[in-house]
Protein backbone atom coordinates (compact mmCIF):
# COMPACT_ATOMS: atom_id res chain seq x y z
CA UNK A 1 0.00 0.00 0.00
CA UNK A 2 2.57 2.42 0.63
CA UNK A 3 4.81 1.32 -1.64
CA UNK A 4 2.09 1.88 -3.91
CA UNK A 5 1.26 5.42 -2.67
CA UNK A 6 4.97 6.46 -2.78
CA UNK A 7 5.00 5.17 -7.04
CA UNK A 8 2.58 7.16 -7.56
CA UNK A 9 3.49 10.32 -5.65
CA UNK A 10 7.06 10.04 -7.58
CA UNK A 11 5.25 9.83 -10.75
CA UNK A 12 2.88 12.85 -10.20
CA UNK A 13 5.58 15.22 -8.82
CA UNK A 14 7.37 13.93 -12.14
CA UNK A 15 4.61 15.09 -14.20
CA UNK A 16 3.55 17.78 -11.95
CA UNK A 17 7.20 19.41 -12.50
CA UNK A 18 6.91 18.66 -16.40
CA UNK A 19 3.42 20.26 -16.62
CA UNK A 20 4.73 23.18 -14.75
CA UNK A 21 7.68 23.37 -17.36
CA UNK A 22 5.38 23.31 -20.19
CA UNK A 23 2.87 25.83 -19.41
CA UNK A 24 5.76 28.69 -18.44
CA UNK A 25 4.76 29.04 -14.76
CA UNK A 26 8.27 27.54 -13.72
CA UNK A 27 9.53 30.66 -14.64
CA UNK A 28 7.26 32.39 -11.83
CA UNK A 29 9.57 30.09 -9.37
CA UNK A 30 12.83 29.44 -10.94
CA UNK A 31 15.59 31.30 -13.00
CA UNK A 32 15.25 29.95 -16.62
CA UNK A 33 18.39 28.42 -16.96
CA UNK A 34 16.98 25.68 -15.02
CA UNK A 35 14.33 24.41 -17.05
CA UNK A 36 17.04 21.73 -18.83
CA UNK A 37 17.86 20.28 -15.55
CA UNK A 38 13.78 20.59 -14.35
CA UNK A 39 12.74 18.31 -17.09
CA UNK A 40 15.86 15.91 -16.50
CA UNK A 41 14.36 15.50 -12.75
CA UNK A 42 10.60 14.87 -14.43
CA UNK A 43 11.74 12.12 -16.57
CA UNK A 44 14.16 10.95 -14.05
CA UNK A 45 11.25 10.80 -11.07
CA UNK A 46 8.85 9.18 -13.75
CA UNK A 47 11.37 6.55 -14.03
CA UNK A 48 11.98 5.50 -10.87
CA UNK A 49 8.48 5.60 -9.81
CA UNK A 50 7.93 3.16 -12.80
CA UNK A 51 10.85 1.48 -11.84
CA UNK A 52 9.79 0.72 -8.85
CA UNK A 53 6.33 -0.63 -9.57
CA UNK A 54 7.91 -3.12 -11.57
CA UNK A 55 10.23 -4.12 -9.26
CA UNK A 56 7.53 -4.70 -6.83
CA UNK A 57 5.12 -6.46 -9.14
CA UNK A 58 8.29 -8.80 -10.44
CA UNK A 59 9.10 -9.47 -6.69
CA UNK A 60 5.53 -10.19 -5.31
CA UNK A 61 5.15 -12.69 -8.68
CA UNK A 62 8.73 -13.97 -7.59
CA UNK A 63 7.39 -14.57 -3.79
CA UNK A 64 4.11 -16.53 -5.52
CA UNK A 65 5.30 -18.54 -8.32
CA UNK A 66 9.04 -19.38 -6.57
CA UNK A 67 10.31 -21.63 -3.76
CA UNK A 68 13.17 -23.40 -5.28
CA UNK A 69 15.63 -20.74 -5.74
CA UNK A 70 15.28 -19.45 -1.59
CA UNK A 71 18.49 -17.22 -1.54
CA UNK A 72 17.44 -14.99 -4.51
CA UNK A 73 14.11 -14.52 -3.95
CA UNK A 74 14.71 -13.56 0.15
CA UNK A 75 17.46 -11.21 -1.18
CA UNK A 76 15.05 -9.14 -3.54
CA UNK A 77 12.01 -9.45 -1.23
CA UNK A 78 14.24 -7.80 1.42
CA UNK A 79 15.59 -5.17 -0.60
CA UNK A 80 12.56 -3.74 -1.84
CA UNK A 81 11.07 -3.48 2.06
CA UNK A 82 14.49 -2.04 3.42
CA UNK A 83 13.54 1.55 2.76
CA UNK A 84 9.92 1.50 4.19
CA UNK A 85 8.80 4.94 4.01
CA UNK A 86 6.41 6.46 7.09
CA UNK A 87 3.27 7.94 6.65
CA UNK A 88 4.58 10.99 8.28
CA UNK A 89 7.79 10.71 4.84
CA UNK A 90 4.61 9.90 2.22
CA UNK A 91 2.74 13.24 3.60
CA UNK A 92 5.54 15.36 3.05
CA UNK A 93 6.73 14.09 -0.57
CA UNK A 94 2.82 14.85 -1.61
CA UNK A 95 2.88 17.92 -0.06
CA UNK A 96 4.79 20.11 -3.45
CA UNK A 97 1.85 18.31 -5.56
CA UNK A 98 -0.68 19.22 -3.48
CA UNK A 99 0.32 22.70 -2.72
CA UNK A 100 0.73 23.11 -6.46
CA UNK A 101 -2.72 21.62 -7.83
CA UNK A 102 -4.53 23.83 -5.10
CA UNK A 103 -2.59 27.24 -5.11
CA UNK A 104 -2.69 28.92 -8.53
CA UNK A 105 0.54 29.55 -9.69
CA UNK A 106 1.40 33.39 -9.20
CA UNK A 107 4.45 35.19 -10.20
CA UNK A 108 5.67 37.81 -7.10
CA UNK A 109 3.82 40.86 -6.69
CA UNK A 110 3.15 44.50 -4.97
CA UNK A 111 3.03 42.38 -1.52
CA UNK A 112 6.15 40.82 -1.40
CA UNK A 113 7.31 44.33 -1.93
CA UNK A 114 6.36 45.52 1.43
CA UNK A 115 9.21 42.85 2.99
CA UNK A 116 11.85 44.04 0.91
CA UNK A 117 14.24 47.76 -0.09
CA UNK A 118 12.72 48.93 -3.45
CA UNK A 119 15.76 49.74 -5.77
CA UNK A 120 15.36 53.05 -7.61
CA UNK A 121 18.80 53.01 -8.53
CA UNK A 122 21.47 52.62 -6.30
CA UNK A 123 22.25 48.59 -6.76
CA UNK A 124 21.57 48.11 -10.17
CA UNK A 125 25.24 49.24 -10.94
CA UNK A 126 26.89 47.47 -8.40
CA UNK A 127 24.96 44.03 -9.25
CA UNK A 128 25.53 44.91 -12.92
CA UNK A 129 29.38 45.45 -12.37
CA UNK A 130 30.04 42.00 -11.41
CA UNK A 131 28.23 40.81 -14.66
CA UNK A 132 30.37 38.99 -17.17
CA UNK A 133 32.19 41.31 -20.11
CA UNK A 134 30.44 41.82 -22.74
CA UNK A 135 27.45 42.62 -20.61
CA UNK A 136 27.58 46.42 -21.37
CA UNK A 137 26.61 45.17 -25.62
CA UNK A 138 23.03 43.71 -23.94
CA UNK A 139 21.70 47.27 -23.36
CA UNK A 140 19.49 48.17 -25.97
CA UNK A 141 20.27 51.25 -27.87
CA UNK A 142 16.68 51.77 -28.91
CA UNK A 143 15.45 53.96 -25.90
CA UNK A 144 11.83 52.59 -26.52
CA UNK A 145 12.91 48.88 -25.77
CA UNK A 146 14.52 49.30 -22.94
CA UNK A 147 13.18 47.65 -19.96
CA UNK A 148 13.27 48.88 -16.21
CA UNK A 149 16.46 47.33 -15.36
CA UNK A 150 17.91 48.28 -18.86
CA UNK A 151 16.84 51.93 -17.69
CA UNK A 152 18.15 51.91 -13.97
CA UNK A 153 21.69 50.58 -15.53
CA UNK A 154 22.25 52.61 -18.02
CA UNK A 155 21.34 55.63 -15.84
CA UNK A 156 24.10 54.18 -12.87
CA UNK A 157 26.60 53.53 -15.81
CA UNK A 158 26.26 56.86 -17.51
CA UNK A 159 28.51 59.94 -16.35
CA UNK A 160 25.84 62.37 -17.79
CA UNK A 161 22.47 60.90 -16.88
CA UNK A 162 20.87 64.16 -17.85
CA UNK A 163 22.14 63.08 -21.51
CA UNK A 164 18.64 60.91 -21.82
CA UNK A 165 16.55 63.75 -20.64
CA UNK A 166 13.69 63.43 -23.54
CA UNK A 167 14.45 59.82 -24.73
CA UNK A 168 11.33 57.96 -25.41
CA UNK A 169 10.31 55.34 -22.63
CA UNK A 170 8.30 52.51 -23.35
CA UNK A 171 8.09 50.10 -19.71
CA UNK A 172 5.92 47.48 -18.41
CA UNK A 173 5.38 46.78 -14.91
CA UNK A 174 3.21 46.41 -11.77
CA UNK A 175 2.06 49.44 -10.26
CA UNK A 176 3.54 49.80 -6.40
CA UNK A 177 2.54 52.79 -4.16
CA UNK A 178 3.18 53.92 -0.65
CA UNK A 179 3.49 56.70 1.70
CA UNK A 180 6.56 58.34 0.39
CA UNK A 181 4.61 59.09 -3.18
CA UNK A 182 2.78 62.04 -4.17
CA UNK A 183 -0.81 61.99 -5.78
CA UNK A 184 1.05 62.15 -8.99
CA UNK A 185 3.32 60.06 -8.43
CA UNK A 186 3.73 55.78 -8.37
CA UNK A 187 6.63 52.88 -9.30
CA UNK A 188 6.37 50.92 -12.34
CA UNK A 189 8.20 48.04 -10.96
CA UNK A 190 9.57 44.71 -11.54
CA UNK A 191 11.44 41.82 -9.82
CA UNK A 192 14.77 40.84 -10.70
CA UNK A 193 16.16 36.92 -10.48
CA UNK A 194 19.28 35.80 -10.07
CA UNK A 195 18.51 32.37 -9.13
CA UNK A 196 15.10 31.63 -7.74
CA UNK A 197 12.39 33.48 -6.07
CA UNK A 198 13.67 33.64 -2.72
CA UNK A 199 16.73 36.27 -3.86
CA UNK A 200 13.96 38.45 -5.52
CA UNK A 201 14.73 41.54 -5.60
CA UNK A 202 12.22 44.61 -6.84
CA UNK A 203 13.20 47.76 -9.20
CA UNK A 204 11.70 50.40 -9.97
CA UNK A 205 11.10 53.40 -12.32
CA UNK A 206 9.29 56.52 -10.84
CA UNK A 207 6.62 57.38 -13.07
CA UNK A 208 4.97 60.87 -12.62
CA UNK A 209 1.02 60.95 -13.78
CA UNK A 210 -1.62 63.03 -12.69
CA UNK A 211 -4.24 60.36 -12.60
CA UNK A 212 -3.19 57.79 -9.84
CA UNK A 213 -6.34 57.77 -8.24
CA UNK A 214 -7.48 55.16 -11.15
CA UNK A 215 -4.78 52.46 -10.75
CA UNK A 216 -4.47 49.47 -8.92
CA UNK A 217 -1.96 48.39 -6.81
CA UNK A 218 -0.50 45.92 -7.82
CA UNK A 219 -1.61 45.67 -11.64
CA UNK A 220 0.13 45.93 -14.52
CA UNK A 221 0.73 48.88 -16.92
CA UNK A 222 2.28 50.08 -20.03
CA UNK A 223 3.99 52.79 -19.35
CA UNK A 224 5.10 55.17 -22.43
CA UNK A 225 6.41 58.71 -21.73
CA UNK A 226 9.64 60.71 -21.57
CA UNK A 227 12.53 60.17 -19.12
CA UNK A 228 13.66 62.32 -16.96
CA UNK A 229 17.37 62.43 -14.39
CA UNK A 230 15.96 64.07 -10.88
CA UNK A 231 18.25 63.79 -8.17
CA UNK A 232 17.43 61.60 -5.34
CA UNK A 233 19.63 61.22 -2.10
CA UNK A 234 22.34 62.71 -4.09
CA UNK A 235 21.95 60.32 -7.08
CA UNK A 236 20.64 60.76 -10.20
CA UNK A 237 17.59 58.71 -10.75
CA UNK A 238 15.66 57.93 -14.07
CA UNK A 239 12.04 59.53 -13.92
CA UNK A 240 9.41 58.73 -16.24
CA UNK A 241 6.93 61.31 -17.49
CA UNK A 242 3.72 59.19 -18.45
CA UNK A 243 2.13 60.70 -21.46
CA UNK A 244 0.15 57.10 -21.11
CA UNK A 245 -0.55 54.46 -18.65
CA UNK A 246 -2.60 51.88 -20.06
CA UNK A 247 -3.49 48.22 -18.10
CA UNK A 248 -1.79 44.83 -19.74
CA UNK A 249 -1.47 41.75 -18.98
CA UNK A 250 0.72 40.16 -16.83
CA UNK A 251 4.01 39.46 -19.08
CA UNK A 252 4.54 35.39 -19.21
CA UNK A 253 8.14 36.05 -18.17
CA UNK A 254 7.48 38.69 -15.15
CA UNK A 255 10.96 38.58 -13.92
CA UNK A 256 13.70 40.55 -15.49
CA UNK A 257 17.14 38.82 -15.18
CA UNK A 258 20.37 40.24 -14.74
CA UNK B 1 15.59 -15.39 -12.20
CA UNK B 2 15.14 -13.12 -15.18
CA UNK B 3 15.75 -10.19 -13.43
CA UNK B 4 18.58 -9.42 -16.44
CA UNK B 5 22.27 -9.76 -16.22
CA UNK B 6 24.73 -8.44 -13.67
CA UNK B 7 25.27 -4.76 -15.67
CA UNK B 8 21.49 -4.34 -15.68
CA UNK B 9 20.88 -5.25 -12.30
CA UNK B 10 23.59 -3.08 -11.19
CA UNK B 11 22.14 -0.35 -12.85
CA UNK B 12 18.97 -0.58 -11.55
CA UNK B 13 20.27 -0.88 -8.17
CA UNK B 14 22.17 2.28 -8.73
CA UNK B 15 19.27 3.75 -9.49
CA UNK B 16 16.85 2.36 -6.28
CA UNK B 17 19.60 3.63 -4.18
CA UNK B 18 19.31 6.56 -5.69
CA UNK B 19 15.91 6.93 -5.33
CA UNK B 20 15.20 5.93 -1.48
CA UNK B 21 17.89 8.46 -0.69
CA UNK B 22 16.40 10.95 -2.41
CA UNK B 23 12.95 10.36 -0.72
CA UNK B 24 14.56 10.59 2.57
CA UNK B 25 16.17 13.67 2.22
CA UNK B 26 13.73 15.03 0.49
CA UNK B 27 11.44 15.59 3.22
CA UNK B 28 13.84 17.97 5.20
CA UNK B 29 14.37 19.60 2.08
CA UNK B 30 10.44 20.48 1.64
CA UNK B 31 10.03 21.43 5.44
CA UNK B 32 13.10 23.54 4.95
CA UNK B 33 12.01 25.26 1.99
CA UNK B 34 8.59 25.70 3.74
CA UNK B 35 10.34 27.05 6.81
CA UNK B 36 12.37 29.23 4.83
CA UNK B 37 9.15 30.43 2.72
CA UNK B 38 7.58 31.18 5.72
CA UNK B 39 10.53 33.52 7.21
CA UNK B 40 10.49 35.45 4.03
CA UNK B 41 6.84 36.16 3.36
CA UNK B 42 6.35 37.04 7.15
CA UNK B 43 9.38 38.47 8.48
CA UNK B 44 10.27 41.83 6.76
CA UNK B 45 14.02 42.78 6.08
CA UNK B 46 14.16 45.62 7.31
CA UNK B 47 13.23 44.67 10.82
CA UNK B 48 15.90 42.55 10.55
CA UNK B 49 17.99 45.36 9.83
CA UNK B 50 16.76 48.05 11.81
CA UNK B 51 18.30 45.28 14.74
CA UNK B 52 21.06 46.67 14.56
CA UNK B 53 23.86 48.78 13.17
CA UNK B 54 26.70 48.41 15.79
CA UNK B 55 29.55 46.39 15.00
CA UNK B 56 28.10 43.88 17.30
CA UNK B 57 24.60 43.77 16.24
CA UNK B 58 25.02 44.36 13.19
CA UNK B 59 27.14 41.15 12.61
CA UNK B 60 23.92 39.56 14.35
CA UNK B 61 21.40 40.50 12.07
CA UNK B 62 23.20 39.62 8.93
CA UNK B 63 23.65 36.48 9.89
CA UNK B 64 20.13 36.23 11.07
CA UNK B 65 19.26 37.15 7.57
CA UNK B 66 21.42 34.30 5.98
CA UNK B 67 19.95 31.82 7.54
CA UNK B 68 16.61 33.31 7.34
CA UNK B 69 17.13 33.58 3.83
CA UNK B 70 18.85 30.41 2.66
CA UNK B 71 19.49 31.93 -0.83
CA UNK B 72 22.17 29.96 -3.08
CA UNK B 73 25.35 30.87 -2.20
CA UNK B 74 26.39 31.88 -5.79
CA UNK B 75 23.81 34.85 -5.72
CA UNK B 76 24.03 36.10 -1.93
CA UNK B 77 27.12 38.15 -3.18
CA UNK B 78 24.55 40.53 -4.94
CA UNK B 79 22.19 40.65 -2.51
CA UNK B 80 24.81 41.57 0.27
CA UNK B 81 26.09 44.18 -2.18
CA UNK B 82 22.78 46.32 -1.48
CA UNK B 83 23.49 46.26 2.03
CA UNK B 84 27.19 47.97 1.28
CA UNK B 85 25.99 51.33 2.46
CA UNK B 86 24.08 50.38 5.14
CA UNK B 87 26.02 47.83 7.00
CA UNK B 88 29.25 47.43 8.92
CA UNK B 89 32.00 45.68 6.97
CA UNK B 90 32.64 42.53 9.25
CA UNK B 91 28.48 42.18 9.26
CA UNK B 92 28.39 41.96 5.09
CA UNK B 93 31.33 39.61 5.47
CA UNK B 94 29.66 37.50 8.18
CA UNK B 95 26.33 37.03 6.21
CA UNK B 96 28.75 36.04 3.02
CA UNK B 97 30.69 33.49 5.22
CA UNK B 98 28.03 32.08 7.89
CA UNK B 99 25.33 32.05 4.69
CA UNK B 100 26.74 29.51 2.56
CA UNK B 101 27.52 27.01 5.54
CA UNK B 102 24.45 27.12 7.66
CA UNK B 103 20.70 27.84 6.67
CA UNK B 104 17.77 26.22 7.85
CA UNK B 105 17.67 23.20 4.82
CA UNK B 106 20.83 22.25 5.12
CA UNK B 107 20.52 22.37 8.95
CA UNK B 108 17.26 20.11 8.49
CA UNK B 109 19.12 17.88 6.05
CA UNK B 110 21.97 17.71 8.09
CA UNK B 111 19.60 16.28 11.23
CA UNK B 112 18.33 13.50 9.14
CA UNK B 113 21.97 12.01 8.51
CA UNK B 114 24.25 12.60 11.31
CA UNK B 115 23.78 12.75 15.14
CA UNK B 116 21.92 15.52 16.83
CA UNK B 117 26.09 16.16 18.37
CA UNK B 118 27.92 16.94 15.36
CA UNK B 119 25.16 19.01 13.73
CA UNK B 120 25.05 21.23 16.35
CA UNK B 121 28.62 21.35 16.01
CA UNK B 122 27.99 22.03 12.03
CA UNK B 123 25.88 24.61 12.92
CA UNK B 124 27.93 26.27 16.34
CA UNK B 125 31.51 26.52 15.00
CA UNK B 126 30.61 28.49 11.65
CA UNK B 127 28.53 30.64 13.89
CA UNK B 128 31.00 31.10 16.67
CA UNK B 129 33.89 31.31 14.62
CA UNK B 130 32.29 33.58 11.96
CA UNK B 131 31.05 36.22 14.58
CA UNK B 132 34.06 36.23 15.94
CA UNK B 133 36.36 37.42 13.47
CA UNK B 134 33.54 39.94 11.59
CA UNK B 135 33.02 41.26 14.72
CA UNK B 136 36.91 41.58 15.59
CA UNK B 137 37.18 43.23 11.97
CA UNK B 138 34.16 45.77 12.48
CA UNK B 139 36.30 46.66 15.93
CA UNK B 140 40.25 46.85 14.68
CA UNK B 141 40.06 47.26 11.35
CA UNK B 142 39.02 50.57 9.76
CA UNK B 143 37.34 48.63 6.45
Amino acid sequence: MKQTIKNILLIALGIFLLSRLLNGTLSFYIHPRFNVLTLLTAVGLTALGLGYAIQQRRAAAHAHANTSNDHDHEHEHAHVHSHDVSWAGLFLLSLPVVLGLLVEPRPLGASALQNREINIGTDVSLTSASAPEGSELSIVANAGERNILDWLYLFQRSTDPASFNGEEAHVIGFVYRDDRFTDAQFMVSRFTVSCCVADAAPIGLIVEWPDTAVLTADSWVEVTGTIQARTFNGIEIPVLIADSVLPTETPSQPYLYQ
Amino acid sequence: MAVGNGRVQRLWQAMTIAGDDFIDMVRYLIIGSMLAATMQTFVPQSTLIAFGSGPVTSVIAMMVLAFVLSICSTVDAFLALSFVNTFTTGSILSFLVFGPMVDIKSALMFLGVFRRRVVLYLILLPLALTMLITIFINLNLGW
